[in-house]
């Protein structure tokens, strides 16, 4: 199952759809990307950050959506304190 | 006559007096609800944040955590430097070839509990390094002479 995560201050929220049931069509899945999609649209126009995460490899920043990620990782703005 | 009168605006300030301290009270007791709600939602929130780590951070680095108090995240950009994220929230520690070197003050603009603090400093300096220095303000190391 590939995962988006929006970190928030509820703790994260969690988006989950399944690459082989979009890959086939399935509806469910297709429906959670693209709920996950949107919500990744959402937050990048708030100014947050995005970022793939690949196990055992560094984070990737990224600026639109990857479908093909397991993981990935939506951050709010940060500022110097 | 002036009795009575003296009495109706003893009534008066009375009546005024009672709805000043009930106002005050549901004030009170709105403002402690308020607080108690937040400090559980937060709670929550936190609780979250820990099982988030466990399932985002390598196993090496949730034990460092547990161990040491910090995370250590290496520099991309300046060889010899890593940066050592807190646990609980606070400023991020540089250190080059081993000596402490200064500390870096960067903050989400939205509160979020302390663990997901700590996954966010790592994201920055792995996948965004430059920005992320950027944004941070740097403070020097205290040093006694």
């Amino acid at each position: 199952m590939a995962t988006l995560y929006v970190l928030s201050s509820r703790g994260d929220r969690r988006v989950t759809w399944a690459p082989h049931g979009v890959q086939s069509g399935d509806p469910e899945a297709l429906a959670a990307i693209a709920e996950a999609e949107a919500i990744f649209a959402r937050e990048r126009s708030r100014g947050s950050s995005a970022f793939k995460m690949v196990p055992g490899e560094p984070a990737e920043r990224i600026e639109t959506f990857d479908r093909t990620a397991e993981e990935i990782v939506i951050i709010p703005r940060m500022a110097g304190g | 006559m002036v009795g009575s009168g003296l009495a109706v605006a003893v009534a008066q300030v009375g009546i005024i007096t009672g709805i000043f301290l009930i106002l005050c009270g549901s004030l009170a007791w709105w403002l402690y609800h308020r607080e108690s709600t937040l400090t559980s939602e937060r709670s929550d929130a936190e609780r979250r944040a820990q099982q988030l780590i466990g399932d985002l951070l390598p196993t090496t680095q949730v034990e460092q955590l547990a161990m040491l108090g910090f995370v250590e995240v290496k520099s991309n950009l300046v060889p010899g430097r890593s940066y050592r994220i807190p646990r609980r929230r606070g400023q991020v520690q540089v250190y080059e070839s081993g000596r402490h070197a200064g500390s870096l003050c960067i903050q989400p603009t939205r509160w979020v509990p302390d663990g997901d603090l700590v996954i966010m400093h790592k994201l920055m300096i792995e996948a965004n390094e430059a920005e992320y220095l950027r944004t941070a303000n740097f403070f020097k190391p205290y040093r006694v002479a």
